[in-house]
């Protein structure tokens, strides 16, 4: 009898057993594959791929055309900028993320605030707002070197100034994945090399480092494909001066009239390449060694102790401060409150009568804005909490489960990374015009905003995940808690910093996208990304500067008073 | 849980103020709809009392349009006053909206009533795919036949003129150029020249052919010798301009008009060897969901009214001939003759539209 009961309810827990799999699978196929597949077609064909178009013919002349010349140039721009950038960021980022997860740093939580301060610029703010800063002739670094009688060498309208844009944008990437994997980690072995005499340098390259690969190795690849995918920061700083990367190829491509869709698709397919082939390399190096750092044993952990270079790695972390936020923001007030755009020089900055009030007024009045900001605030919060949801369900299979598929859905996760935003926004339009319940709403918007941040969230949370060894879930499973009570009350604990940091960074990230949105909004839709660069790309630069900082600091005090609310403080030493 | 609680509260009152404020909106009386019904504004009647009467059950129009945000805001504005009827849609640089507006006519959910944009090789590929309507608006007889399309589908909405601008500090007047020809020299004098890509609308496009028109090929190889600035919009540009960034751009009047009220050292000449113009056009989607009041709007928007706002908040020329003249910052543009507009033969500017624009871009480095 009992055998019999076994055999027939068998198919029922297989199904049972697999509908995880096919929902994870289902919700992949139409955030990531069809947009990917749209794509994907439309870069061997010579006609896009648009509702009602006619299938158009086999073609390789897409990608022959980016053979020419100048996608040749663009292409090695890309790299250029794209590895010197990512090596920038990442020193940045995991130095900020040593500091204040692993040492006794004076003011530590200010340390830890400057690792993720810049995700209150978004790229299109920051590189709008170095180009006034560094621009060769009148930015206003030049001015005062000028006024200083010293040379005015600055010129961010270079591949050394988009490199240096870029890494300073991209740090936080780096800092919040490595900064969450440094503040669990174990201090045991780190104490028992110094015990036999190694010295800090050691330790730190060959032990604390090492002990957080993946998270490292996380950053990296995330951060170089980001930095490869930005559009903004070339478009505003390099195009200028003909300095062109892939992503300002397919803005051009898409923005010129007629648009030429298919040559930018095929440069997104590129960019794909690229990406699954630094995929695959981060997991054959993760697969051959082991990195849980969280173990059921309890640990006190104890700060590094920094000495006479306490003082010295703070101002370095202020440093950052000034270049990323503190600069920024100087030359967005003085756009946004100076009257005559024109400067003559240092004492013309800061002259009282060359400021006026009446821009900041009107921005802030102006129904735009208020509507915006709400739609922004309704897209971030979307996006993050099923976002959030997704990516933790994704994580939670790929690495807690023995079910098939797993690596399969891990590659998946990471696509979207490779493609320009501009090109998936175009997916989703071509894909969803058919079902205006859903197109021309806000959702939508969540909808490709979820998908197009699918690496960061899931790389975030998998981070996370990988590092709290399943001892402890299979402790609580043996003492006889189910399976949903477990991930409740064990995991999810654990994991709740990473969780949280991956959630807040997908709304940020989600409020200041821009490519995504471009070809997705209505004047009912229009997020605020969309009404700054509409004002950037009519010259409108006070309104810019003015709407600029309304977003700065809204994006301050979501991010600062989230961290309180959930708990998110310094679990480092 | 108590931190999830607060969360799911906040989301949740975010989402409901977002879908409040999405819902306001909606017709209302305008100040020029008669007490007879119809809509008129000094006696020009602009539409009829049973028009206007269907426009305001349908409350709204969907404009999609590329004409820039001030002028686009400006001119809204009037129109919700006038009428009381409501302008939704999209305003995007041409590219965008076109590859939309492809996109949304292919799965046949164009939520468009109107579209505005320059460049009549792109209207013509959408009047081949049957998107447009004819209408004729009550003022058409005023029209001149030049800015009427043959088939009666779409009307040419402005003509918008560019222009030399530059700015004092970074080049002083009596150097600055008067003339086309005498940009090369400038630049090659050391200073910095800033120009939009041919290939990025209908502005870029008009000066590259009527150089090349003018001047020879030769003209764009010593202006690229220069090694100008390039940029992808007009206002971008005169941003620049604007800080001294460059000393001399081809720009648009109104741009140019508002930096100098800001107290920026710039100013603008009306070129010697001619001024190159190009017009936006506007049509009506057959297939809108609001087609009285898509007439309307069109009605209004070729009307002297309409026209008038056009050419006093956007510093555009109007193709009414009663309409008001352009202004920019209160002052009067000269007189469309006076300033020798150079508008592009049609053949030319759909015929070497393609081969031109990628021997400029080779020229000037700007391969694709």
């Amino acid at each position: 009898m009992t055998d019999n009961r076994v055999n027939a309810s068998a198919p029922a827990a297989r199904v049972l057993q697999r509908l995880p799999l096919a929902a994870l699978a289902a919700i992949l196929v139409v955030l990531v594959v069809v947009p990917m597949g749209i794509l994907l077609y439309a870069s061997f064909v010579d006609v896009p791929p648009r509702p009602g178009s006619p299938p158009g013919d086999f073609t390789v002349d897409n990608y022959a055309a980016l053979l020419s010349a100048g996608n040749r140039a663009a292409m090695l721009n890309t790299l250029v900028i794209g590895l010197g950038a990512t090596l920038f960021a990442l020193v940045l980022g995991c130095g900020l993320a040593w500091l204040a997860a692993r040492t006794d740093v004076p003011f530590k939580s200010l340390v830890q605030t400057a690792g993720i301060m810049p995700l209150f610029l978004s790229s299109l703010v920051g590189a709008l707002a170095w180009s006034l800063l560094g621009s060769p002739e009148q930015g206003y670094l030049n001015i005062v070197l000028r006024d200083l009688g010293l040379p005015d060498f600055v010129n961010v309208y270079s591949i050394p100034g988009l490199i240096f844009v870029s890494g300073v944008y991209y740090a936080p990437y780096s800092f919040l994945l490595v900064y969450s994997s440094l503040s669990l980690l174990n201090p045991e072995l780190e104490e028992a090399a110094y015990v036999h005499g190694a010295r800090f340098r050691h330790v730190l390259g060959g032990i604390t480092f090492k002990l957080v690969t993946p998270a490292v190795l996380g950053a990296a690849t995330l951060t170089l494909v980001f930095i490869m995918e930005n559009f903004p920061i070339p478009q505003v700083l390099g195009s200028p001066e003909g300095i062109h990367t892939l992503p300002s190829q397919i803005y051009r491509l898409m923005a010129t009239a007629p648009s030429q869709p298919n040559q930018a698709s095929a440069a997104g397919a590129i960019l794909l390449v690229i990406t699954a082939v630094m995929v695959f390399v981060q997991r054959r190096v993760l697969a051959t060694r082991e990195f849980v750092t969280v173990t059921g044993k309890g640990f006190t952990p104890r700060p590094r102790e920094l000495g006479r270079w306490r003082w010295p790695a703070f101002a370095c972390a202020m440093l950052y401060v000034l270049a990323a936020v503190m600069l920024p923001l100087f030359a967005l007030v003085q756009s946004a409150f100076r009257a005559n755009p024109y400067t003559t020089g240092i004492a013309a900055m800061f002259r009282p009568e060359s400021f006026e009030t009446e821009v900041m007024a009107e921005t802030l009045e102006s129904e735009e804005l208020q509507q915006s900001l709400l739609n922004s605030i309704a897209v971030g919060a979307g996006a993050a909490f099923a976002g959030g949801l997704l990516y933790l369900a994704l994580a939670y299979y790929v690495h807690r489960t023995k079910e098939p598929g797993r690596r399969f859905l891990s590659y998946v996760a990471m696509w979207p990374a490779a493609v320009p935003a501009l090109v998936i926004g175009l997916g989703f339009l071509w894909t969803w015009t058919r079902f205006p319940i859903i197109y021309g709403t806000l959702a939508i918007l969540v909808l490709a905003f979820v998908g197009h941040l699918l690496p960061q969230g899931f790389q975030g949370i998998s981070s996370s995940l990988i590092q709290v060894h399943p001892d402890l879930e299979e402790s609580a499973r043996v003492c006889g808690a189910g399976k949903i009570r477990t991930v409740w009350e064990i995991l999810i604990p654990l994991v709740r910093t990473g969780v949280i940091a991956t959630m807040l960074l997908i709304f940020i990230l989600s409020m200041r996208e821009l490519s995504v949105a471009i070809f997705l909004f209505t004047s009912d839709t229009q997020v605020l990304s969309i009404s700054i660069y509409n004002a950037w790309e009519g010259g409108r630069l006070p309104p810019v500067a003015a709407m600029s900082l309304v977003y700065i600091a809204f994006l301050f005090v979501l991010t600062f008073v989230s961290r309180r609310w959930f708990g998110v403080t310094n679990r480092g030493v | 849980m108590r931190s999830t609680r607060r969360l799911t509260a906040l989301t949740a009152t975010t989402m409901t103020l977002c879908l409040l404020s999405t819902a306001c909106g909606g017709g209302g009386d305008g100040e020029a709809v008669q007490k007879s019904g119809e809509l008129a504004v000094d006696g020009e009647v602009i539409a009829s009392a049973e028009l206007m009467n269907a426009a305001q059950e349908e409350k709204a129009v969907n404009v999609y349009t590329s004409l820039n945000e001030v002028s686009n805001d400006k001119v809204a504005e009037a129109f919700e006053k006038d009428t009381g009827l409501t302008v939704e849609g999209i305003r995007a640089p041409t590219g965008r909206l076109m590859e939309r507006i492809q996109s949304e006519a292919g799965s046949g959910a164009l939520p468009a009533d109107v579209i505005t944009m320059p460049d009549d090789s792109l209207f013509q590929i959408l009047v081949k795919k049957n998107l447009f309507t004819k209408h004729a608006v009550p003022a058409d007889k005023a029209i001149p036949e030049e800015y009427k399309s043959p088939d009666g589908l779409y009307y040419a909405l402005i003509s918008s003129p560019t222009v030399i601008a530059y700015n004092s500090k970074a080049i002083p007047t009596d150097q600055a150029p008067k003339a086309w020809a005498d940009l090369p020299k400038a630049g090659a004098a050391g200073h910095k020249i800033g120009m939009v890509h041919a290939s990025q609308g209908a502005g870029g496009w008009g000066l590259a052919l009527f150089t090349r028109k003018k001047f020879g090929k030769d003209y764009w190889q010593r202006l690229a010798a220069t090694k100008p600035r390039l940029e992808s919009s007009v206002g971008a540009l005169a941003e620049k301009l604007g800080r001294g960034e460059v000393a001399v751009i081809a720009g648009r009047p109104p741009e140019i008009g508002e930096l100098k009220e800001q107290g920026a050292p710039v100013d603008f000449v009306w070129p010697e060897d001619g001024t190159p113009m190009f017009n936006f056009f506007i049509g009506r989607v057959a297939k809108g969901k609001h087609p009285n009041a898509a007439q309307v709007y069109l009605n209004w928007s070729m009307s002297k009214r309409g026209q008038s706002v056009l050419a006093t908040e956007g510093g555009d020329y109007p193709v009414h001939p009663q309409a008001a003249k352009p202004r920019v910052q209160g002052k009067e543009l000269p007189a469309f003759d006076s300033v020798r507009p150079a508008l592009p033969k049609t053949e030319d500017w759909l015929g070497l539209r393609n081969s031109w624009i990628a021997e400029w871009n080779t020229v000037f480095g700007y391969r694709s």
